[in-house]
């Protein structure tokens, strides 16, 4: 069974810089978890504490109810890809060789797939591949180890739209015949947001946001019409955000809809749109960010 | 004891470095010292003495050293400890050492065969370190190849540890992280085989990010900085509790 992973109150102090503030979360086995947030918001922190590459300052880390730290039974279950791992000086297909010995589910059928479709020059050396081709190495090793517990930490630095494409595909094709947990940490938001099942979203140090995904597809809705309208509309909700031009305007309210709300949203001549979960991602971050930062949270709870 | 194997079976496929590199280069200098002492005459009476053989030690400080900077993040990210990493690569290097001295033992058993291949050339009888009977010459190569080895391996393990952060150009040792211990309580965890270590071992994997510190605060003071766009809506930020636990969203 793929093991539970559960952080408890887990602090990360840098010197004068507070990395991770009193994170507490659970990765549930079997999931594709989203972790998002700006640069520097503490999600690599975050995932090198998970894999045991980093230490915490307070607080716990238990993957199946054990510390990974120097533990060789839990770190075997786990691979982390990070986004600019290094290598030894090596040719990429040496690479792979020594990484199917350390998994026991290796698949090499799908490594040689994955190779084909990233058009890895499996000949050459690592160091001479390009940004893009030293990222799709990584997620070559990532998805053929079938590692019970994956994560990937911006995996695809460098890579062209085609190549994201083809490990969007293979992850979730993979996923769904090998079910195990996956941990994602990205800016391309919304070209994963029907990949991830759960989200997490970090800014500076604190999950800011910890919910299904298909929870958060209904939390926001964005009506847009004549000023009027929308004020009218807007009056008794609680509203995110609101742009207005000369007379027309647009604002992000609080969702879910009820049905009684939209047949009056039609009757205002409003269009409806659900917030995408980039944009719900870039409030919540921002909602950090500012002041009363308390109820505006609540707000996108509630 | 499997994952120690795995681990020694990691590093020898650098093929190149453990076999062209070491003994290519040994053979080169061989040659040119041949080579040299062929053509000048006797340059003492008891024999041509040359040092050359030091290339071989040479290379193991390079071996060394890149086992701490490259192999040990890649080990790390196939999920090996830091405790078995370092003994996966002493059982290989014990071994490979000890194949190395056999060899080199060898060649010093057919330089006093041959009379120093015909030129009284000392090149793999080091005259004062490899002068006493045969077992004393495997003994040295191979203890000294060990111990440059993995000298070179520590000497990795600090250089990765307390290298100048890339972007701010100051050393680790300076900034943080965290600093509570020096390097030597770091390193002395990576062998400590406790569960709970008390010290924090910053290895490799802490130097790719060392630029998030330096890069960050240089956006905090750029308001508009693109990395801020559409999303710092204020240029002046809160103090941190003002957004504590209220700011955390659970369901």
């Amino acid at each position: 069974m793929t093991p539970t992973v559960r952080v408890d109150h887990l602090t990360r102090r840098y010197r004068g810089q507070l990395a991770l503030d009193d994170v507490s979360c659970e990765l549930r086995p079997d999931t594709i978890t989203g972790l998002l947030g700006r640069n520097g918001a503490g999600k690599s922190t975050l995932m090198k504490i998970l894999t045991g590459q980093e230490f915490p300052t307070s607080g716990t880390v238990r993957v199946g109810g054990e510390n990974p730290l120097e533990n060789d039974a839990v770190l075997r279950r786990m691979m982390f890809v990070k986004e600019s791992q290094v290598y030894p000086d090596i040719k990429v297909k040496r690479v792979i060789e020594a990484a199917s010995w350390f998994y026991p589910n290796w698949d090499g059928e799908l490594a040689g797939q994955l190779v084909d479709d990233f058009e890895l020059p499996a000949n050459r050396a690592v160091k001479k591949l390009s940004r893009g081709m030293h990222s799709a190495v990584g997620i070559v090793l990532g998805l053929s180890a079938r590692a019970e517990i994956t994560l990937f930490d911006e995996p695809y630095l460098g890579l062209d739209a085609v190549a994201r494409q083809i490990f969007y595909d293979r992850l979730l094709a993979d996923y769904a015949e090998h079910p195990r947990t996956v941990l994602l940490s990205t800016h391309l938001i919304d070209e994963v947001a029907d990949l991830l099942e759960h989200v997490l979203v970090i800014d500076r140090g604190q999950i800011v946001l910890d919910a299904p995904a298909d929870d958060l597809r209904g939390r926001a809705v964005t009506v847009s019409g004549s000023t009027t309208a929308v004020d009218e509309f807007t009056a008794a909700r609680k509203v995110w955000h609101r742009i207005g031009i000369g007379s027309l305007a647009s604002a992000t309210v609080a969702g879910p809809l009820d049905d009684l709300a939209r047949t009056r949203a039609r009757d205002l001549g409003l269009d409806m749109e659900p917030v995408s979960l980039q944009e719900l991602v870039i409030r919540s971050a921002r909602i950090g960010t500012e002041n009363g930062a308390g109820q505006e949270s609540e707000r996108i709870s509630a | 004891m499997t994952s120690l194997v795995k681990v020694a079976r990691l590093h020898l496929v650098d093929r190149f470095g453990y076999t062209w590199l070491v003994w290519g280069v040994l053979a080169l200098t061989f040659v040119i010292n041949l080579a040299i002492f062929a053509v000048i005459p006797l340059t003492q009476p008891s024999g041509n003495f040359t040092f050359a053989l030091v290339t071989i030690y040479t290379f193991m400080v390079l071996i060394g050293f890149q086992a701490a900077t490259r192999f040990l993040p890649f080990a790390m990210t196939l999920g090996v400890s830091r405790r078995t990493y370092y003994f996966g690569t002493v059982l290989l290097i014990a071994a490979l050492c000890s194949l190395y001295a056999a060899i080199l033992t060898v060649l010093w058993a057919l330089e006093g065969a041959t009379n120093g291949w015909g030129l009284q050339l000392h090149y793999f009888r080091v005259r004062w370190v490899l002068d006493g009977p045969w077992y004393q010459v495997f003994l040295t190569n191979a203890v000294l190849l060990a111990l440059v080895f993995l000298t070179a391996l520590w000497c990795g393990l600090i250089y990765r540890r307390f290298r100048p952060d890339r972007h701010g150009g100051i050393p680790r040792c300076v900034v943080g992280p965290g600093g509570r211990r020096g390097a030597a309580g770091d390193l002395a965890a990576v062998v400590a085989g406790r569960r709970q270590l008390p010290v924090r071992v910053e290895c490799a994997c802490r130097q790719r990010d060392a630029g998030t510190g330096g890069g960050r605060d240089r956006r905090r003071r750029l308001p508009d900085h693109p990395a801020n766009h559409g999303l710092n809506s204020s240029s002046t930020r809160p103090v941190r509790s003002c957004h504590g636990r209220a700011g955390r969203v659970r369901r």
